[in-house]
């Protein structure tokens, strides 16, 4: 790992550990918003680390669309919404059974104070959403560092690494607050039953694990996007007679 | 192998160079019928122009039937009319935009690319 990689991680644990604590207080409504801001930061300071192709200044190009799914895994963007789905499905329900729950962190809502409870989630997410798109959209169309192999590579690199890198985030984002809630709601129903177990508890957990292992791959790419693309100096060549 | 355009300094504007330089490529087959061209921004940003100069090229190209636009699709390359020639000038010149665009992307001058083009031709 390099440093840039190292900053993300801390945002990743900080984060967690910030949103977890926020959770178990009667700051829950800010579990979410406090996880991105820390996830985030680490991005946003490791980017400013990272360099950039330089451009070559020649005015040429391809008469190619770039597509931002050439960046991406195979059938990412998929996979993504369907992870939107499920938080968007699970997260209201979560919130609304932790709201019934008689030990309630706050103890004054109802269910319907649970879901307003999410309202700076729901926030939070749908402007993360909102600029990922706009920064993919900046990603293909920025210029281009040069048309020759070289410089060619070093662009492929660095559009493959900030479209990973930005599609890492959405999916730390969204994995981490639903596992974060399952967790969170199997620690309350734990709690209200004293340890005793059921169906519903497995149930929980096994959603939880599930969603933490999305969790784990979407943070593998956050913190290992790729290489950065930078263009280094070419190697001097040997003199063809000198070869012979 | 993808083709490429290029902006020279001179008295010919920005956009006109696009605009001529698409058009030749489509013209000498270089670039078929759908084929999506890159977005305004995409191209802009490639070429260190302002996304207007593009935007213009696209709007002439659109004008003389050669691309169409759409929300969804983006700019792509319409689909050729099928009338025929009725002398060879037609094909000529089609072939000659394409060699100029090879000769022109290959680095070549005018003397250099009428010299390959005598080279080529038979001798009695």
């Amino acid at each position: 790992m390099n440093g840039a990689a190292y900053l993300r991680s801390a945002g990743v644990v900080l984060g967690t550990s910030v949103a977890f604590t926020a959770a178990n207080s009667t700051l829950v409504p800010l579990a979410t918003p406090l996880f991105a801001a820390f996830v985030l930061a680490g991005v946003a300071v490791s980017e400013l680390m990272s360099p950039r192709p330089s451009r070559s200044g020649r005015p040429t190009a391809q008469l190619t669309a770039r597509d931002i799914d050439t960046y991406l895994p195979p059938g990412a963007r998929r996979q993504l919404r369907w992870l939107s789905l499920a938080v968007l499905v699970a997260l209201p329900a979560v919130a609304v059974l932790i709201a019934d729950s008689p030990i309630d962190p706050i103890g004054q809502f109802d269910a319907a104070g649970g879901l307003l409870r999410l309202a700076p989630t729901a926030v939070v997410l749908a402007c993360w959403g909102l600029l990922a798109r706009h920064l993919q959209r900046r990603i293909t169309d920025a210029g281009h560092a040069g048309l020759d192999p070289q410089h060619l590579a070093a662009d492929e690199a660095w559009r493959r690494r900030a479209a990973r890198l930005v599609h890492g985030t959405t999916g730390v984002l969204l994995a981490g607050t639903l596992s974060g809630a399952m967790f969170f709601y199997g620690q309350r129903h734990w709690m209200v039953f004293l340890g005793g177990w059921g169906w519903w508890m497995l149930g929980v957990v096994a959603l939880a694990m599930a969603s933490f292992l999305v969790f784990a791959h979407y943070l593998h790419l956050l913190i290992h996007p790729g290489p950065s693309g930078e263009v280094t100096a070419a190697a001097p060549r040997e003199p063809a007679e000198a070869l012979a | 192998m993808n083709p490429t355009i290029t902006i020279r300094p001179g008295p010919v504007p920005p956009y006109e160079q696009i605009r001529a330089q698409i058009e030749i490529l489509i013209n000498g087959g270089l670039l078929e019928a759908g084929h999506r061209l890159p977005p305004i921004r995409q191209l802009a940003a490639d070429l260190g122009l302002a996304p207007g100069t593009v935007a213009r090229a696209y709007q002439e190209l659109e004008a003389a039937g050669l691309v169409t636009t759409r929300r969804a699709a983006g700019t792509v390359v319409a689909a050729r009319t099928s009338d025929v020639a009725t002398d060879r000038r037609g094909p000529l010149a089609q072939a000659a935009n394409g060699f100029t665009t090879t000769a022109l992307t290959l680095g070549a001058d005018l003397d250099e690319a009428l010299a390959a083009i005598r080279a080529a031709w038979p001798r009695p």
